[in-house]
């Protein structure tokens, strides 16, 4: 090859790569073009059908959970409801990223017409820049979501900024509990049936039966510290003790539970089962695996607080026998006949705090996203989405409920089973824009539990079980395993609140968790006491943050009554 | 017999130092081999026993569940075949634009060259953040584009420096013969400097190749089309969904879109295990080949004259 023309190669090799890059930065492949610039500017035509409604909506999801048969009735019945052609396209972000990609698509205000609210995201910055729509003025064209919001108990006051704003479409979930009675906790205490059974001792009810129950299974098995908790923390023992270790809603107002006796007592507890062998030194520092693999290899035998779906998860996972049951927290007579639980608001609509939806300001239509979300709330919709399509994946039983069809219930993996039909409740599917959830549907799937009660272990689903769909329903002060934290006002903060109380909890917490530590591990008496709640009271201006939490829950109370 | 006369004689210090010497390497190899076969182990045995956290080197309930769970999809694949196409892509424009920056900084008679290396040098201690840099990506319709993660990072100016400290020790010579030839800069740059410069490219080549595979920030911010995802962002997804499937399935109040019976058929821990096998397998395999180039690269640009 001549000079010349490996001269005329390289320029052209080199011409080729800059031109690439040029031409790709110009052209496509960037921001979605229509990407929140979509909808159309008037609903109406001139042949008096309604100009398609094209939405983009940016949500936490996986590419393929879209496809289905439920999805494909969504957009038809959508489009009929509208009356208008419905068009949506996805732009799913795995759940891995979502907290973090929509931080920066918030902060930018590069998302479609919808897009998913993360967990616990802090929107005002958004709703400051004007990136966000008011849907307050919008309350006329969207009943279906103010019905449901006066329904729960935190009700529309709760999405409402001081200001009357409303930017968060907070999902709703449906009652999976009769809503005259039941109750379901989340947390449980967990104890080794299997052990307990063996060695011929009660299941613990109070704190001083947990106390026996420890120190007999530390006579059998001294190599083995019997108690232990999830969480790092001792919520159990404040629970039963009707008091927690930081600021909390007594039922008329907010208090800090540290300076109570209730909190004393607890951690004096703690320190007893600490100075006698029987709590684990590491509950302080173990995580969920070393929990894990202490609970499967018979180095813990009682964990004070943990998920009421773990127990029946070891159960399971264990090939040797080993039988981990669930039960309420024990108690302490001296606080009250039963410990607090932490309760769960199944028997009424309920918001679901994981997910919500906000609109674009940008969005060129917004009566017919308003009208599109409206109809996201209506009762076929959500039996749709969640159950399926009737006939396919469910029929209606003589009462008129829904009922999975028996393929998927007998199915070895209902759960996968349940993903060839598309709807929610299945193990990967996310048909539509799902609003609210009949969440009985996942009750039709749970799997087994085993639940201590009138003495002995049952092997039912905990929201099955008759047990918990008879406990009385969740009402404070009625039902005294509820804590008033269960019926407590929504505050809201502007930034700077918000900032000031962080610093303020952050400050106490972590003097809290080196008092706390030290006291239950002996390295300090339980005659400093004294020094610690100074020490507190120094280091953290907790009147200032009662101050501003009960101030927040009288604006709550005012927004209610309007 | 010249031979002999000329071999060194090895005392006894020689052989202690030596003795000492092995077993000082057996024992780091035992270190840095023990978690690596771990991590195999633990990816190759049932969800029980990673549960009970009593595996060692060798598995306990051989079983293929985990990986069966991350390659049987087809994303897993399009995930590899992406990173390698930005692993190379990377690796390409990295060294063509970093030494075509670097060259002109060594030509005495390059004017602007004092303003560039400010410039260059600037840009090493301040940048615009994450929220800005998305807006201009976003301004120039690189979103969603693979030229986004490829291009920007391309060029950094610590890289140009080396380059140039490296083409600097390159004799002068070479270049003024080429020209008296009727070579032009650019046939200097690539058919004089680079061929000499093999160590460095190897070794340049390997970090980009290296850095872009590990790469997944860039993606997750940037990609909308999950088509576009490196390997990385699909397994940590799996990795995700597991570990939420775990928590929601310990929440079970009103999240239920897990399958109870799936945790325990395979184990989070199992999959992270997976995870990092069939990540760093790929570089593994490739690293053998660079790392003469490595060894020699390493200490590039560190030795003037």
């Amino acid at each position: 090859m001549s000079k010349k023309t490996g001269k005329r190669i390289m320029a052209f090799a080199l011409a080729a790569v800059i031109g690439t890059v040029f031409f790709s930065a110009c052209g496509g492949g960037g921001k979605d073009s229509d990407n929140s610039k979509n909808g159309k500017e008037s609903s109406a035509s001139t042949d008096g059908k309604r100009d398609p409604l094209v939405l983009n909506v940016t949500m936490e999801g996986n590419p393929g959970s879209k496809d289905g048969r439920v999805n494909e009735e969504f957009e038809k019945q959508m489009s009929k409801k509208l009356n208008r052609e419905l068009k949506i396209k996805y732009e799913l972000i795995p759940g891995s990223e979502y907290s973090d990609k929509a931080s920066i698509l918030f902060s930018t205000g590069d998302f479609g017409d919808l897009i998913g609210i993360p967990f616990l995201f802090d929107y005002s910055k958004a709703s400051e820049e004007g990136f966000l729509l008011d849907i307050a003025p919008y309350k006329d064209s969207f009943p279906n979501y103010w019905k449901y919001m006066e329904q729960t108990s935190a009700g529309i006051a709760s999405v409402t900024d001081d200001e009357g704003h409303i930017y968060d479409v907070k999902s709703i979930g449906l009652p999976r509990f009769p809503e005259d009675k039941g109750m379901l906790p989340s947390n449980l205490s967990t104890y080794r049936y299997d052990i307990f059974e063996k060695n011929n001792i009660k299941i613990p009810e109070t704190l001083d039966e947990l106390y026996d129950a420890a120190k007999k299974l530390k006579e059998i098995y001294p190599d083995v510290y019997p108690v232990h908790t999830r969480w790092n923390d001792l919520r159990s023992l404040f629970f039963a003790n009707h008091t927690s270790n930081g600021v909390y809603w007594n039922g008329k107002e907010y208090v800090m539970g540290l300076y109570e006796e209730g909190y004393k007592d607890a951690v004096a507890f703690a320190r007893k089962l600490y100075a006698e062998g029987l709590l684990d030194p590491e509950y302080i520092s173990d995580d969920d695996e070393m929990l894990k693999s202490k609970e499967l290899s018979d180095k813990t035998f009682i964990v004070m607080a943990d998920w009421f779906t773990t127990p029946g998860e070891f159960t399971r996972l264990s090939s040797s026998g080993q039988v981990f049951c669930a039960t309420l927290f024990p108690g302490n007579p001296k606080y009250g006949e039963e410990a607090w639980q932490e309760v769960q608001p199944v028997n009424t609509v309920s918001i679901n705090q994981f997910s919500g939806m906000a609109v674009n300001a940008d969005t060129k239509d917004p009566e017919g996203v308003i009208e599109f979300l409206n109809h996201c709330f209506d009762d076929d919709i959500i039996r749709l989405l969640t159950w399926g399509i009737e006939g396919d994946s469910y029929n209606l039983d003589q009462d008129g409920n829904p009922q999975f069809v028996d393929e998927i219930l007998n199915a070895p993996d209902p759960w996968s089973e349940a993903d060839k039909y598309g709807m929610r409740a299945s193990k990967n599917m996310r048909p539509g824009v799902i609003l609210a959830e009949d969440s009985k549907a996942y009750v039709a799937l749970a799997a087994d539990d085993w639940l201590y009660y009138d003495g002995k272990v049952h092997q039912e689903p905990v929201e099955q079980s008759e047990y918990y769909l008879n406990l009385p329903y969740p009402d404070y002060p009625e039902n005294p395993y509820v804590p008033p934290a269960f019926e407590e006002p929504v505050c809201t903060f502007d930034t700077d609140t918000t900032q000031e109380n962080s610093q303020i909890t952050t400050a106490y917490n972590t003097l809290r968790d080196e008092w706390e530590t030290a006291l239950v591990s002996g390295t300090r008496s339980m005659d400093e006491w004294d020094k610690y709640m100074k020490e507190i009271k120094n280091v953290a201006d907790i009147d200032k943050l009662l101050d501003n939490y009960n101030k927040a829950a009288k604006e709550y109370f005012k927004r209610s009554e309007k | 017999m010249e031979n002999s006369k000329n071999k060194v004689k090895s005392g006894i210090g020689d052989t202690i130092f030596d003795v000492f010497n092995v077993v000082l390497m057996i024992l780091l190899i035992i270190v840095v081999l023990y978690p690596i076969l771990n991590v195999i182990a633990i990816s190759l045995s049932n969800a029980e026993h990673v549960a009970r956290a009593d595996i060692q080197i060798f598995p306990k309930g051989f079983n293929m569940d985990a990986y069966q769970y991350i390659l049987k999809d087809e994303q897993v694949w399009r995930g590899y075949a992406n990173s390698i196409l930005y692993a190379l892509a990377s690796a390409v424009c990295t060294l063509l634009f970093t030494s075509m920056t670097a060259y002109p900084l060594t030509r005495r008679d390059f004017i602007g060259k004092k303003f560039l290396t400010v410039f260059l040098t600037i840009t090493m201690f301040f940048g615009g953040g994450m929220i800005p840099t998305y807006l201009l990506m976003m301004k120039m319709n690189l979103i969603n584009n693979p030229l986004v993660i490829i291009i920007p990072g391309c060029v950094s100016a610590y890289n140009v420096f080396v380059f140039r400290t490296f083409f600097r020790n390159i004799p002068e010579e070479l270049g003024e013969s080429a020209k008296i030839d009727g070579a032009n800069e650019f046939t200097i740059l690539f058919r004089i400097i680079l061929p000499t410069s093999k160590a460095l490219l190897a070794t340049f080549g390997l970090f980009a190749i290296v850095g872009m595979w590990n790469n997944w920030f860039g993606p997750m911010i940037y990609f909308k089309n999950p088509n576009l995802y490196p390997v990385q962002n699909i397994l940590r997804e799996y990795l995700y969904v597991i570990d939420t499937a775990n928590l929601q399935q310990r929440a079970g109040s009103g999240v239920g879109n897990f399958n109870p019976t799936f945790i325990q058929q395979i184990s989070p821990k199992g999959v992270r295990m997976a995870i990092v096998v069939v990540t760093m397998f790929p570089i593994m395999c490739i690293y053998p080949f660079f790392q003469k180039y490595f060894t020699k690269g390493m200490l590039v640009g560190s030795v003037k004259g």
